[in-house]
């Protein structure tokens, strides 16, 4: 049997375990996640001893193998349990983040294919005409339903999944980042994130492109030349 | 029950790090270095354990009854030992490899160690 001994590691050593534990789906976490802890401070006393130092490569290597093999374990969680529960226990994927996908999905699909089409045209700034023309010739671009999926349904998308935070808020954790920011928040953040944006690029439309296209040409060290140059374009 | 391959004394194939594991454990219980260490060991360093994969399989394992946890001294640390299942199957596959060395031997498939360092030299 191996001599072991538990150390103390240095601070960012435990933090990025910490951090790398969280990759594992929950039940995983709670039934080996000590384990994998206790088995990193020994690998790590044993790199220690063995080269005086511990290298990068140590914490690559370590960090991808927990990285892949947790992939592999929510991979094999979605076989025994189906997308849908797995979705509702990971990642607490309720009702309202459901509403706000449904609600989002018409904004993302256009956003999809106008960011593709310029990409194709290999011109960031300037929409795609013939993907342009062929779109506002479809119902999306009559009035009433133009308001209704660039305005109404992104901003009905925020307020029902500012509920779930708003509940989660009220956890007994003290702090107001932990309580905010954790998986359990994740789907109801990125809908909160994708919708705000929407809303933002009804301003933004041609604004957001030039910019992107200009740290893309020029990168982010002129990036007040940029954003000067666009707002006057 | 996950839908990965069950294993039944009838119906197995272990792969090298299970194997290995199941080879560690076979005459004594072991938390998880110990068990990372003995199989690069036995294995002359061919198969390496992550932390990540190691408990992978231990899991796995654990879901097919091929091991159980034991109780130990430490609190914090959890350690192994084969189930009775898990014996009989790593026996199975023992005896497997056993009766292809012995047809290789047979068919003088085997390398004689005495002409591997010829080929060194060729």
């Amino acid at each position: 049997m191996y001599d072991t001994k538990t150390i103390q590691l240095p601070e960012k050593a435990e933090k990025l375990f910490s951090l790398l534990l969280l990759f594992y789906p929950k039940e995983y976490k709670k039934k080996f996640g000590n384990e994998i802890q206790i088995l990193l401070k020994d690998l790590y006393q044993e790199e220690l001893a063995t080269r005086r130092e511990v290298e990068i490569w140590f914490w690559i290597s370590k960090s991808m193998d927990i990285i892949k093999n947790a992939f592999i374990q929510h991979i094999d969680l979605i076989n025994q349990q189906g997308m849908k529960k797995y979705l509702k226990s990971e990642f607490n994927f309720n009702r309202y983040n459901l509403i706000g996908t449904i609600f989002l999905t018409p904004a993302l699909t256009v956003f999809a294919i106008d960011l593709i089409s310029r990409v194709i045209q290999f011109d960031l700034v300037h929409y795609n005409r013939p993907v342009y023309n062929f779109l506002s010739h479809t119902p999306l671009y009559w009035y009433p339903v133009l308001v209704t999926w660039v305005i109404v349904l992104p901003t009905l998308a925020v307020i029902i999944n500012l509920i779930p935070l708003i509940k989660n808020m009220q956890s007994k954790k003290k702090s107001i980042y932990v309580k905010l920011f954790n998986k359990q928040n994740l789907f109801s953040l990125i809908i909160l994130f994708l919708g705000l944006m929407f809303l933002a690029i009804i301003k933004l439309h041609d604004f957001a492109p030039c910019i992107l296209h200009g740290l893309i040409l020029k990168g982010f060290s002129n990036l007040g030349l940029i954003i000067n140059m666009c707002r006057n374009a | 029950m996950s839908k990965h391959k069950q294993f039944s004394e009838q119906n197995y194939s272990l792969s090298p790090a299970i194997f290995y594991i199941l080879l560690s454990l076979a005459n004594t219980p072991r938390h998880g270095y110990d068990i990372m260490k003995q199989v690069e060991a036995d294995s002359q360093g061919k198969v390496k354990l992550g932390p990540g994969t190691l408990y992978g399989a231990i899991k796995r394992m654990l879901e097919d009854k091929l091991i159980s946890e034991t109780d130990s001294e430490h609190a914090r640390r959890k350690y192994y030992q084969l189930s009775e299942k898990g014996r009989a199957i790593f026996s199975k596959e023992l005896q497997r490899y056993d009766e292809a060395v012995q047809l290789a031997k047979k068919r003088s498939l085997l390398l004689n160690p005495l002409n591997k360092i010829n080929l060194a030299y060729v």
